[in-house]
């Protein structure tokens, strides 16, 4: 079963990407990754780090008029900050890993099955 | 022509093996839609082959047989599943079923991992309820629906979108770790002690009698599946002995009846001897907790209208110790009711105003309670308004007219 995990921030991590705190911020980040590889879960090459919400750029198209936006979809507290591709047996297994996230603590992991091959 | 007898009895019957031959379809690697199929197409079998004869003795072994084989059947059929490396080779036996010796062992209850999956945290909690009416207890989406007063199409619609989640997002069928078990049967107590309250509510209404039942059915069953789990043993003493009251609580004019004028005689002893039956086992263990401590306020209550002990000092203590784990608004007002019969009424009072706690103005119970203290106290003005309070928040007829004209 494949599943996409993504992680879901609140501003004050985003802020310690960089600054005193962010070894410690990719450092654990990259344990995190490694530890999806060792556990055999992670598909790879299909997960990325997003840059910050104040980045983005978000698109409509309402009555063939395009609607472009500065910033997120959302504006919520918790931003998505990146997101993996995990292959395991159920939902408990992905729950589980889901919760070792480093931002698991502060933000939110949210767990969804990808769409089965036809 | 079917003989509605036998045809009612055979409802019945598979009713109560539905949770059983769900379960163990499941244990031995059938996908829930599947076995809940094979398990109606067993039962179509069992009426057509029953309606002039009788069941055999083993009604289980045999639709179990007859159910694994449409399984089976189905399993193949589902073209999803085609790529499955693990496929048995076993040919369709569905037409032979009823020659087949059924196992004279009746079928193993693997009905826990029904339990745990109606309850799994990432299925919607109002859902949860239903699930395990229909999985377990083998109900209609008609009789569940008319059970949480929805539209029949809702109730099948919630359902199917529930079951939906199981398999697409793959929650497992399988029982969890040991280590996880205790807080996963946590939830399936909660759950059934929502059911359970659903049909505490006028107790006269039968559609919540058979609410109640419900609860109570399912409790004893995972009684008997975890009786090394005493909160659960806990749960069950819990609600025996509030059931034990249900024919008390209204007089011959449906009027309310609070606990302290009940009539002994109109509470129900059998249901109590269970109760104390479960408590006994459950203290055994030497692990207290919430439901537990539930269930021994309740029969200290029962033990002080018949004999007096234990007082309501010793009560007390119970709910201090019942609030140190579980402080949840109906057990604090609790408390001060036991402390309002201990120290009196106006200590309670006090103890009622300095109660924080969000959404308590909504709260039907704290109103009752204040109008029962502020009564007590003389002071009829604010007890009018308590009273009225407490009529408004509360839906059941027979409440309300306690409360006042």
């Amino acid at each position: 079963m494949t599943y996409s995990l993504l992680f879901y921030e609140v501003e004050s991590e985003f802020a310690r990407r960089e600054g005193p705190d962010a070894p410690a911020y990719w450092g654990a980040w990259s344990s995190y990754i490694d530890l999806l590889a060792e556990e055999k879960a992670l598909v790879p090459g299909n997960g990325a780090g997003l840059q910050p919400p104040s980045l983005a750029t978000t698109v409509r198209v309402r009555s063939d008029q395009q609607q472009i936006q500065d910033g997120p979809f959302a504006d919520t507290k918790e931003q998505l900050a990146g997101f993996v591709l995990l292959d395991v047996e159920n939902l408990d297994i992905a729950l589980r890993l889901a919760a070792l996230a480093p931002c698991a603590t502060t933000g939110a992991v949210e767990v969804r099955p990808i769409m089965p091959n036809p | 022509m079917i003989d509605p007898d036998l045809n009612r009895s055979v409802d019945r019957a598979f009713r109560t093996s539905y949770g059983k031959l769900l379960a163990l379809l499941i244990q031995q690697g059938f996908e829930l839609e599947i076995a809940e199929d094979a398990i109606g197409a067993a039962l179509a079998e069992a009426l057509h082959h029953w309606k002039t004869e009788t069941p055999p003795a083993q009604f289980e072994g045999w639709l179990f047989t007859v159910a694994k084989h449409r399984a089976i059947d189905l399993r193949r059929r589902d073209s999803r599943l085609e790529r499955l490396p693990s496929l048995e080779t076993e040919t369709s036996l569905s037409t032979q079923a009823m020659t087949v010796t059924p196992d004279p062992e009746p079928i193993p209850d693997e009905r826990l991992r029904l339990f745990l999956l109606c309850t799994h945290p990432s299925i919607d909690t109002r859902i949860q309820t239903p699930l395990m009416l229909q999985l377990i207890l083998g109900f209609q989406a008609s009789d569940i629906a008319a059970a949480y007063l929805v539209p029949e199409d809702a109730m099948a619609q919630r359902l199917v979108r529930a079951k939906r989640k199981i398999r697409d997002a793959a929650i497992p069928l399988e029982l969890p770790s040991e280590n996880q078990l205790p807080e996963r049967l946590e939830a399936v107590l909660q759950a059934l002690y929502a059911l359970y309250n659903r049909g505490w509510d006028q107790p006269t209404n039968p559609d919540h009698l058979s609410t109640a039942t419900e609860a109570l059915e399912l409790v004893q069953v995972l009684a008997r599946l975890q009786p090394d789990y005493p909160e659960v043993l806990g749960l069950a003493a819990l609600m025996l002995y509030c059931e034990s009251r249900r024919a008390a609580r209204r007089d011959s004019l449906d009027q309310f009846v609070p606990l302290e004028d009940q009539d002994l005689i109109r509470w129900d002893t059998s249901l109590i001897e269970q109760a104390e039956t479960f408590l006994n086992a459950a203290s055994k263990a030497r692990q207290p907790g919430r439901f537990q401590l539930e269930a021994a306020i309740q029969s200290a209550h029962v033990s002080r209208r018949r004999t007096g002990w234990p007082t309501y000092s010793e009560i007390l203590r119970l709910y201090d110790a019942l609030i140190q784990l579980a402080p949840t608004l109906s057990a604090k007002l609790a408390r001060i009711v036991a402390l309002g019969e201990h120290l009196g009424a106006a200590h309670a009072l006090t103890e009622l105003e300095q109660l924080i706690h969000p959404n308590y103005a909504s709260f039907q119970p704290y109103w009752a309670v204040r109008a029962h203290l502020l009564t007590l106290l003389g002071d009829e003005s604010q007890a009018a308004q308590a009273r009225s309070m407490a009529k408004s928040l509360s839906e059941d007829q027979a409440v309300r007219a306690f409360f006042g004209p």
